[in-house]
Order: structure tokens, then sequence, then C-alpha cells
């Protein structure tokens, strides 16, 4: 006798005989998982969004006037529309993923091909509009620090002083690979990262292009070629050129081994041209390498 | 009826001439140098929030900054009182104080950091002390007292480009005893010359070249079909970064006026036309 | 591997037996070094701990008039933005008939007025406003440089 055969008391004898006796179907409510302690009173503040000033999380955002913003709201955004004016233009298709083809079966559900002659689908290209201005999104500061894959523990200087510049508490990063010759071990912690939004990132932004940046000498600016063909600046800075911050410049005997930063500008210019238009016009110097 | 008579007496003249004359005109915009003027809602929500910011913060790491026996650490300790302690043999009416590091968890932290220069708390008598000894301007080490946002311009100076810092100023000049926008046509017709450069050589030849000016794009920002002289006026966008607009003929009359400014000195039709172009800032 | 948390153990003693203590006159010394000391202390820069506020706990009258406030905002703000956009649509239509406009006058100035701007930066003299103007709040002595052609 199966096992899996239910008898239910039902009105006709011949409903259950009739009925095949092994259902496929897996009941739900083994799947969905259902994290009960989420659930408890306790927890009711952390389920609140973070701008609720009930939440546990609540920060304050718009704490002042933030010039950077509205310089860019004011005068740059207009410039932006009228530079990245094009007539007629039209939105550039980017190579995407193909079909198998629909002549069977078979391929129907595959999953899609690459896309041609490269191994990623790239983004479209939309011409510039009243709703699509470009703007950086936000700013990805990372750090890496390769003693810390020896000592763990020197990786809280690098976090220490990403906190410092950003005035937010980073993440630890950790490698992904195993290299031995480098000593690189999967897992190792190895730096920090950090992206800002908001008020902090304008005020990075103008740190960087009032304070810092003019005051490294052997800094030519951006270069021309840089950028990841979807609108992503980065450009790098020595740990000689980090000593110009100054939350870091006047307390140098408690930063004693600074660490070089990678900084990346996201926006949502599409493309590097327009990325390194937009930001030249907050004031970050290009030249060609 | 009338209009369709006003049109018809248009095109009949335009059918005379060979068409519309192509001109470019130059709207040349002076940036704010300073930060726009706050609404006092502004203000309030500011000051607000900054409060609980403030409120919500982190203790300050003073041990971290200010290391334990050193001078500025005593220094930071004499400006900076301890908070009172949560002494148990005493009553606290309005909550016991929660100290943590020298805070009280309950307000926003108060700091007072060593300055460079003598408060004028601690000098006694400021006015007198500041007379005294005034520090030198090359003092690195002196108290740093901003400019004034208003500035001697603001007074009855439509000419300068220091009036009105805070807001976007374009230049007018003054044609057939109107005031606009400067307007250049092309007048050898052999050779055709770009919007953009037309625009550049009239502005060299009316105001001079000590002008250093960013040209924002070859395309124009808006038409105006100025029906009285038979002429499209194609706008390009362009910025004064320093220099001077200085008129080369001694009879030109120029203003840098903002947008409400503007209202009032162009005419009704004209600044309808080219409104959305100004900068409300 | 350096483990901050780690209770110094006193050698001579076995671990669990029972250490009386003994009182020394004088300030108390730490047995970290020089080092770990600074870790701890960037460590303690660093981390949430005994450095966090009280939570907000606001009334009922004092959360409405927050929330008042911040509906004030979002709306002050949002017709704000709904100004600008409008503004910044109507920018762009004028573009679009300017140069619908000079394409029918004149092709060739509309090929120039079209012409792309590879390469193009914004100058660096085009500055962001700050809160208060600098001592000389323009610069008049400009002096175009010489065209080398």
């Amino acid at each position: 006798m199966s096992l899996n055969k239910v008898f239910i008391r039902q009105f006709s004898g011949s409903g259950a005989v009739l009925r095949a006796g092994y259902s496929t179907v897996q009941p739900v409510h083994h799947l969905v998982k259902v994290n009960k302690a989420a659930l408890k009173p306790l927890y009711q503040g952390v389920l609140l969004p973070k701008d609720d000033i009930k939440s546990v999380s609540f920060k304050p955002t718009e704490i002042s006037q933030d010039r950077v913003a509205e310089h860019y709201q004011n005068t740059l955004k207009s410039d932006l529309l009228l530079h990245n004016y094009e007539h007629g233009a039209t939105t550039l298709k980017g190579n995407k993923k193909r079909s198998w083809g629909e002549d069977s079966p078979y391929k129907l559900y595959r999953n899609l091909k690459k896309p041609k002659g490269v191994s990623r689908p790239s983004k479209d290209v939309h011409p510039i509009r009243y709703d699509n201005v470009p703007e950086v999104e936000s700013i990805v500061i990372q750090s890496y620090n390769k003693d810390a894959l020896d000592e763990s523990w020197l990786n809280i200087s690098t976090r220490l002083q990403l906190a410092q510049i950003t005035n937010v508490k980073p993440k630890q990063i950790y490698s992904k690979a195993n290299i031995l010759p480098w000593r690189v071990r999967q897992g190792k912690p190895c730096g920090g990262k950090v992206e800002i939004t908001g008020r902090d990132m304008t005020q990075f932004i103008s740190t960087l292009t009032e304070l810092v940046l003019p005051r490294i000498r052997t800094f030519q600016g951006i270069k021309n070629t840089s950028g990841d063909s979807n609108g992503n600046i980065t450009f790098g800075l020595d740990p000689e050129d980090v000593k110009g911050f100054p939350e870091i410049e006047n307390f140098q005997e408690l930063f004693p081994n600074l660490s070089g930063l990678q900084i990346t500008f996201k926006t949502n210019a599409g493309t590097d041209e327009r990325a390194r238009t937009l930001l030249s016009s907050l004031g970050f110097p290009f030249y060609n390498p | 009826m009338r209009s369709a008579v006003g049109r018809a007496v248009v095109r009949a003249y335009s059918t005379q001439s060979s068409g519309p004359i192509v001109s470019s005109t130059l709207l040349l915009s002076r940036n704010p140098v300073i930060t726009a003027e706050l609404q006092p809602f502004e203000n309030q929500y500011y000051k607000y929030q900054n409060e609980l910011w403030r409120r919500l913060m982190w203790t300050f790491p003073k041990w971290f900054y200010f290391r334990e026996g050193t001078a500025s650490e005593q220094r930071f300790r004499q400006l900076n009182k301890n908070p009172v302690a949560n002494n148990p043999d005493i009553e606290f009416p309005r909550g016991r104080p929660e100290l943590r590091h020298s805070r009280d968890r309950r307000f926003k932290q108060e700091l007072r950091l060593p300055k460079t220069y003598k408060e004028e708390v601690e000098t006694g008598e400021g006015l007198e002390s500041e007379a005294s000894a005034a520090p030198a301007q090359d003092d690195l080490a002196r108290k740093i007292v901003p400019n004034s946002r208003t500035t001697k311009a603001d007074e009855n100076d439509q000419t300068s480009l220091e009036r009105r810092l805070a807001r976007t100023l374009y230049l007018v000049i003054k044609s057939n005893d109107k005031w606009t926008l400067p307007n250049f046509v092309e007048e050898s017709a052999e050779e055709l010359k770009a919007l953009h450069v037309l625009a550049e050589e009239g502005l060299y030849k009316i105001g001079g070249e000590q002008i250093n000016y960013f040209n924002v794009s070859n395309t124009p920002c808006h038409v105006y079909n100025n029906s009285n002289e038979n002429k499209k006026e194609y706008i390009i966008k362009s910025h004064i970064l320093s220099g001077e607009f200085k008129p080369q003929d001694e009879s030109l009359q120029f203003l840098w006026l903002t947008k409400e400014e503007l209202e009032k000195h162009l005419d009704r039709a004209y600044y309808t036309d080219i409104a959305h172009l100004l900068s409300s800032v | 591997m350096f483990n901050p948390f780690r209770p110094s153990t006193i050698s001579g003693f076995p671990s669990g037996s029972v250490v009386l203590k003994t009182f020394v006159r004088g300030k108390r010394q730490s047995t970290q070094s020089a080092s770990t000391k600074k870790v701890v202390n960037q460590l303690s820069a660093l981390s949430a701990s005994r450095k966090q506020p009280k939570l907000l706990n606001l009334c009922n009258e004092d959360l409405i008039k927050h929330r008042t406030i911040v509906n004030a905002w979002k709306m002050f703000k949002r017709r704000e933005e709904q100004r600008r956009h409008n503004q910044l649509k109507k920018q762009y239509k004028s573009i679009y008939n300017a140069m619908e406009d000079l394409k029918q006058t004149s092709p060739k100035l509309f090929e120039l007025a079209n012409a792309k701007e590879e390469g193009k930066r914004f100058p660096l003299e085009m500055r962001v406003p700050t809160d208060f103007p600098p001592t000389q709040p323009w610069v008049y002595n400009y002096s175009p440089k010489k065209e080398t052609k």
C-alpha cells in the first residue's frame, strides 16, 4: 500500500479510487521560508523606512544648503542639455544577446546566445532629452590594502581612512581569488569600499575639486581614455595624494600607513564622452595621455 | 479679419525680399558667484534637520584626536567641561543623565575645538583687544571673517559685473532706443559663418577682446522671429568667465540684469518669448 | 593573530585558578604594546560601540509636528522640481524648434550648428558658487592668449 495515498472521507465512494494516488505538486508551505523572528514586535522598528523618524536608522539628510547640487540644477543642467543636443538623433541599439531561433522546440527556452563579437551585452544609447540630462548618481570609493592580506588588523586603518574622508562607514572587501605568488588568498580582507550619494557625494566632489586635486603637483587631470563605455569614469589617487584631504592632512601621525583610492563616478550619461563633459562641468580637469 | 490682413501684408513684404535675414543673438550670462538666497522656510527646515542630525550624531572620539597627556588635550579639556555625572545620591527631576565617553546620550554633543586665534569670549573685552592687535592679512592663524554677500555695485551700478552676486546676470544693450540682447547680422554675404562664430565676432566688435567667455554649444537654443525687421534671431548661449564688456563705441549703452529686471527693460512680447531661457536664480 | 579582546593571562597561574587581586598604589598601567594601542584606538574611532546617542522618542504631538514639517518640505521641493522640469522641457522644445527652423532656412548653417563637438570640456573657470564671495569678486584683467596658428 502506497504511503502517499491519503484517504479522506468523501460522499462518493469512487472519488478516491479514481483519482491518481500520487501527486507531484509539493505543498507550498514547505517552500516559502518565513522568518518568524522578523515578525516579532521587537523588530517592528527595523521594518520602518529609513527616513521615518521612528526608525532606528533615521538620519536626516537635508541638513544644509547643497551648493554643488544647486549649481548643477540652476546652471549646468540646462547647459548640458544644450551641449548634448543632436538634431535628429535616434536611439543607438546596443549589442544584445541573441535568440537561437524558433525552428525547434528545444531552442525556445534555451538561454540566449552571447552577443555578436563580445562577451557582454551593451546598453542602448538614448539621445539626451530634457528628462535624461546626464548627472552623477553616486561615487564609489575603493581602497586596496595589500598588507592586510597577511595581517588582517591592518585593514582597520584603511577603513578608518575611508570613513574619515567620506563620512560614511565603509564595507570591508575580501579577495576573490587564490593567487599564490602574490600571497592572495580567497576570503581574506584586503581593503574597504564606500558608495556615497546625496550630500556626502557633493561634499566629496567639492573637497576633491577645490582642495585636494589643485594641490597635487603631478596631477594633470583625469585621462580622456578612462571610462567603462557605459558612462562611469574612474581615476586613482596615490597614498601621497590622499594626504591632501583636510581630514587626514592635519592628523598625519594618526594615519601612518595610507593606501591609495580608486574613485568611480557612476553617471547616467550612457557614453563616456558625455560623462567626461559632465565631470568637467563639475570642475574636474581632463588630459590626453 | 484684422489678423488676416496683417498676415497678407507680411507675406507680401517677405516675397519682395529674398527671405528673412538670418542673424545671431548672444545670450551672454554671468553665472552666480555665491550661493542662492534661501527662502525663510528653507532656512528653518535646514536648521531643524541640522539639529536633529546633531542630536543623532555619534559621540566625538576625542581620545583619538587628542591623545591623553598632550598639551592639545589639556586645552580641549579646558574648553569642554564634562556634563553632570549620574550621582546616585542626587534626584534628577528631568531624568537621569546617561554618560558614555563623557557625553550625555540624551542630548546633542556640543563641542568647542581649540582655535588658532583668541576668541572674543576668552579675551573678555572683545572690541578693545581686537583693535589693539589686528592680525596681519597673511597670518595663517588669523580668524577668517567672510566677505559681505552684497557689494558696492549692488547699490546703483547696473553695468557692473559685481552686482547681484547670487543671481545670474544677462547682458543687454540699447539699440534703436530699445533694450535688447545683442544681435549680429552677417554683413558680407560671400562666406558663410556658423551662428556661434558670428556671435563671437560680433561680441568682440562691440565689447572689445578682453572677454573670457565660454560658448556652451554651436547649437542655437531658441529662434525669435522678428517680424518687424524681417529677421530670424537664433539665440546662442554663452557664459562670461572673466574680463569685462567694454563698449568700443562710446554711445553704446549696456546693462547686466537679472531675470526680473529684464522683464522691466525688454519688450513684453520679446521677453515672454525668451523667458524660459533665463535662469530664475 | 591580533585579538584586542583576548583576556590577558597572567603567567605563573594556571587558567581557572583563583587570582587574588592585590591593590597597587598609583595609576594602573595597561599591558598592551604601543602598536596594539594604536590599532585599538583606530578601531574605537571607527566602531559604534558606546558612541550612539539615545533614540529619539517623540511624543504624539511632536510626531505630528514633525510629519507636518516634512510634508510641507516635500510639497515645496516637489513644486520646485516641477517648475524646473517644465522649464527644461520648454528649453528642449525651443532648441528643437530652432533647429527645425534653421534646417528650413539655411541647410548649411544647420550643418554647422549640428556638428558634433567631441572632446569639448567645460572650462575650470566656471566655478561652483561659494557661500561668501572672494575678496575680489570678479577677475577683470583678462587678456586673450595669442593664437598660434
